[in-house]
């Protein structure tokens, strides 16, 4: 078969044989190796020599062939990769035994049962422990496919051919099925780094085939080839590795003794011990209990490597966030320096980790600090053999009261002389503030950016933590899971990089299922946490919240009046959201509400809230006439000295999933609104401290009255809303900026209210009024269709659109009422019914 | 068809019964053929494992043994460091000290990874002529 760039071959003979053919060829194998066996041992334990020694040599023979067999007779070496690329292999050398037996297997079912070959293949396979296995740490239903595949295979079979041509045609299909099948699992063999052509190797193949019935089968129940194949990566290697995880936990735990070794292995040392009573010896570590995995972070290895490996200037800093990795970068390096595997510059070298707070400890005077400092650094390059590490190197410049204590001073010669490597760490904002303001320091070393993990390498990781932390909460973390971890820990959690933020989503997972009593961990369970650290609907829809959702036009108009526009769009935005078709970047949705005062902009941001985000109170609201001047972008978002904390930042910190409402957008500062170009494109703002504020989990409504009365001469025209949106947005550049503008999802306009509309708000307000009065004096209050058309009348006023109604309510009917009620003239559980008389509101005890 | 199979076909078609020769004809078309291609196989690989594959394993294993042990006896960095005193003592005696406590060193170190050497070609050898022994044996 070729395949792109290669030549693969695999013998089919066997298979164009009968089955009862086949079956001969394995029975007289059989036989032969059983006799030859027999044979051999009975001329092994004869009387002649010259016998023993055939027997000898047969048994040898026969039992390495055996052997040999079952581990497939050649292994897939980096010869036969290359060999692979440019001449042709024979695949058969590399399928063993127990590969070849499952093949053949399948395809006895396959034509006996005239099933799908690929089907049969299968069918066989998941049945086999390894894939079994396997397939439940993916956390699929195993039963559920074994039980869709055998579904399958009896719905698909073939019909029998009553014709030979037919039969051998379908016969010929099988045999090419094989073939593809088999190079394709030699193929993925090949990339995996495996000995021989595998089950695993040959369950990869499977969705190379492209067969539409299984892939069908498997779409369905969410098994992925990239998944399955990086799962077997991973637990293969775990299975190296995790052992090392557990035995670096132990060296954390104090639970092991580490020798030191205090001369180098060329005796050219000298031994340090002011320096090995104030540091820690990474290379004893590595030597005893292998630290320093590396996970990620290529680049910024070598790039250290490639600093401390110059003759000059030879000092690396590392600039990174906690937890991000730093120290294990420095770790690996010991790792490497023990086994060789370093340039020649730091061959034989001890790694240091020195800890400033011993030397310094007790200290009165930076004189006598510097003393200390003064002999470490002697000691150091006497040795000779030392690359200093030093974590948080920017306490050099520390102070104690308000005095420097002069380490820097010390050590800044010797590093500038490139007497001895040294390594620091710092964060990227101290690396600013004391660093980079410190010309000494800032000269001395070559800075090296350590980014966070990607999603890909920080699955890897906790892939290695899963298997130790499987062993001592003994519960199983299937793959998903981690995967959903890492994908949560970095959209939601984003104060700590990765890997910290899932390692600890994973622990906190963890204890979440055991206090559960669950034996697996499923991706749901992590959702479902997640969920409630952060108040975001993340779980699949229920069927309650569904029925809210497709009908939140309907549950809004019975609380809002008209402004079908409005009503439409953010509806459709969140049913959008929560099936989690929003767009990756940027808020929910963003819209910017405009119209004339009194129509219902605000009123319908407080319905949506009340109805899908809790509560009305749950509002994150600024009036942004208010923030009129420079000053106001701290008030939103905190100064830079921690001594302003910003209102809208630390609002969407508390709660990432909420509404905001930012009425009379275009009385504020016009420099404040520069701050939302960034939240309504990539849906995240830094704020003063440089912290990750993300929005994405908001909805954003601005209000404004710009331009209503243009949008109320265009109404009165007889134009509609759609005619007037195009126009309304180029003129609205008169007050706000174009890219503002064309950032928010939806410009709408509000249109006046009908004499009629404002009726059915009186209806609501009073039908809200009568709710109040049950449940505050349980009076029940019926009003006549007069009181409507009444305070539709003293409340109706097209320029201040539904707003006078409130005070309309509250003078003829609130008061009144509050003075029958003070006057002892209704009682609790009383009925009245208010109506008007003569142009007053009466009312009237049941 | 194959030349085997057509001397074994007249052979039976010569001096069997039809029925037999029929089933025999069946036999040549592939089975006995995919069999003795089997049996020539396994023994074909069983020469290329036993002194190719075994042997570059087994020197390569030595080969590991030999630099495990030296970052313990560290034989190759005194070696390569032969001249550059002990302890970084540039002094008289230092400079003197420092190559001869090496030779030592070096010597011990030599003398040890030979014997490993000697020990595992003798080893080896024995491995390559057992089976030339066997044969040898039977035929005698």
């Amino acid at each position: 078969m070729d395949v792109p760039g290669r030549k693969l071959f695999f013998d089919t003979g066997y298979f164009r044989l009968s089955y009862f053919e086949r079956l001969v060829i394995k029975a007289i194998l059989m036989a032969l190796v059983v006799c030859g066996i027999t044979v051999s041992i009975v001329f092994l334990s004869g009387p002649f020599k010259g016998f023993q020694m055939l027997g000898l040599l047969g048994l040898i023979f026969l039992l390495d062939t055996i052997v040999s067999q079952f581990r497939g007779e050649q292994s897939i070496t980096s010869k036969v990769l290359r060999q692979s690329e440019t001449g042709s292999v024979f695949i058969n050398h590399f399928v063993g035994w127990k590969t070849f037996s499952l093949i053949d297997k399948a395809f006895n079912r396959s034509e006996s049962h005239s099933a799908p070959f690929v089907l049969a293949v299968c069918a066989e396979l998941i049945h086999t422990g390894e894939i079994k296995y396997g397939l439940q740490r993916l956390g699929i239903n195993w039963r559920e496919l074994v039980v869709a595949v055998e579904t399958k295979i009896n719905n698909t079979s073939v019909p029998a051919a009553s014709f030979d041509g037919v039969r051998e045609d379908i016969t010929a299909g099988r045999i090419a099925q094989c073939e593809s099948l088999v190079v394709q699992g030699f193929l993925e063999a090949l990339d995996m780094g495996d000995r021989t052509v595998s089950y695993f190797a040959l369950f990869l193949g499977l969705f190379a085939t492209k067969n539409s019935d299984l892939m069908g089968i498997l779409t369905k129940l969410s098994v992925t080839r990239d998944d399955i194949k990086n799962a077997t990566i991973s637990s293969r290697l775990s299975k190296e590795i995790g052992g090392d995880i557990i035995r670096q936990r132990g060296l954390a735990a104090g639970r092991f003794k580490k020798s030191h070794r205090i001369m180098n292995r060329a005796w050219t040392a000298r031994p340090t011990p002011y320096l090995d009573n104030v540091s820690e010896d990474l290379t004893d570590s590595a030597r005893h209990y292998r630290i320093g995995l590396l996970v990620g972070h290529k680049e910024s290895y070598r790039q250290m490597l490639a600093i401390l490996s110059r003759d000059g200037r030879n000092n690396a800093l590392l600039v990174g966030d906690e937890d991000i990795g730093r120290n294990t970068i420095v770790q690996h390096l010991a790792f490497n320096v023990i086994k060789d595997n370093v340039p020649e510059k730091l061959f034989d070298r001890r790694i240091v980790k020195l800890d400033l707070g011993l030397i310094t400890s007790g200290a009165q005077t930076a004189g006598e600090v510097q003393e200390r400092f003064k002999k470490l650094t002697d000691e150091i390059i006497r040795a000779g053999n030392i690359v200093l590490f030093i974590p948080d190197i920017h306490n050099l410049k520390f102070t104690v009261g308000g005095q420097e204590m002069g380490g820097l001073e010390i050590l800044a010669p010797v590093f500038d002389a490139a007497l001895i490597p040294v390594i620091g760490t710092t964060t990227p904002k101290l690396y600013r503030s004391i660093i980079e303001t410190t010309q000494t320091f800032r000269d001395l070393f070559e800075s090296i950016q350590v980014e966070g993990l990607n999603q890909q390498e920080a699955t890897q990781l906790l892939v290695y933590e899963a298997y130790a932390l499987e062993r001592l909460w003994k519960i199983t973390i299937s793959y998903p899971a981690l995967k959903k971890i890492v994908e949560l820990a970095e959209r939601y959690f984003r104060a700590r990089p990765l890997p910290r933020a899932s390692l600890d989503l994973l622990q906190e997972t963890l204890a979440e299922a055991q206090q559960r009593g669950q034996k697996i961990v499923l991706p749901e369970l992590v959702v479902n946490l997640v969920s409630r650290k952060t108040n975001i609907p993340l779980e699949a829809t229920t069927q309650r919240e569904a029925i809210v959702l497709l009908n939140l036009e309907q549950e809004i108009h019975a609380k809002l009046i008209n402004q079908e526009e409005a009503v439409k769009a953010v509806s459709a935005a969140l049913r959008q959201y929560r099936v989690g078709l929003s767009r990756d970047k940027g808020p929910i949705a963003s819209f910017l509400f405009v119209g004339p005062t009194g129509v219902g902009k605000t009123e319908l941001s407080k319905v949506l809230c009340g109805l899908y985000f809790g509560s009305e109170d749950t509002m994150i609201r600024f009036d942004m006439s208010q923030y009129q001047d420079d000053k106001s972008i701290s008030a939103f978002i905190g100064s830079a000295d921690g001594m302003i904390t910003g209102m809208l930042t630390e609002a969407v910190k508390r709660t990432p999933f909420s509404l905001i409402l930012l009425d009379e957008f275009e009385k504020s500062y016009r420099g404040l609104l520069d701050i939302f170009l960034p939240i309504f494109d990539e849906g995240y703002i830094m704020d003063a401290m440089g912290e990750h504020i993300d929005f994405r989990n908001t909805i954003i409504i601005c209000t404004s009255n710009a331009h209503s009365t243009y949008i109320k001469d265009q109404i009165d025209a007889g134009k509609t809303i759609p005619d007037i949106q195009g126009n309304l947005k180029s003129k609205l550049t008169e007050y706000f900026k174009p890219e503002l503008l064309n950032r928010f999802d939806g410009i709408i306009a509000f249109r006046q209210l009908t004499r009629e509309e404002i009726r059915k708000i009186v209806v609501l307000q009073l039908a809200k009024l009568k709710k109040q009065i049950i449940r505050t004096q349980n009076i029940d209050m019926n009003f006549t269709d007069g009181v409507y058309d009444f305070i539709c009348q003293l409340g109706y006023d097209p320029v201040f659109g539904a707003r006078p109604l409130q005070g309309a309510i509250s003078l003829q009917i609130k008061d009144p009422l509050a003075r029958y009620i003070l006057e002892g003239k209704v009682h609790k559980g009383d009925s009245i019914t208010v109506s008007v008389e003569n142009g007053d509101i009466v009312f009237e005890k049941q | 068809m194959r030349r085997s199979s057509l001397l074994l076909k007249k052979l039976y078609s010569d001096r069997w019964p039809r029925a037999l020769s029929q089933f025999s004809l069946w036999y040549n078309e592939g089975v006995i053929d995919i069999i003795v291609k089997q049996i020539i196989h396994s023994g074909t690989c069983f020469i290329k494992r036993w002194y190719v594959e075994r042997t570059l394993w087994f020197w390569s294993r030595i080969s590991d043994t030999i630099h495990l042990m030296d970052r313990h006896f560290a034989v190759f960095i005194n070696i390569k460091l032969f001249f550059t005193p002990l302890y970084g003592d540039y002094s008289f005696m230092g400079k003197l000290l420092g190559p001869l406590f090496r030779v030592w060193r070096v010597s011990a170190g030599l003398a040890l990874y030979s014997f490993l050497c000697i020990a595992a070609a003798a080893f080896w050898t024995g491995y390559c002529l057992f089976i030339p022994y066997l044969i040898i044996k039977i035929i005698t």
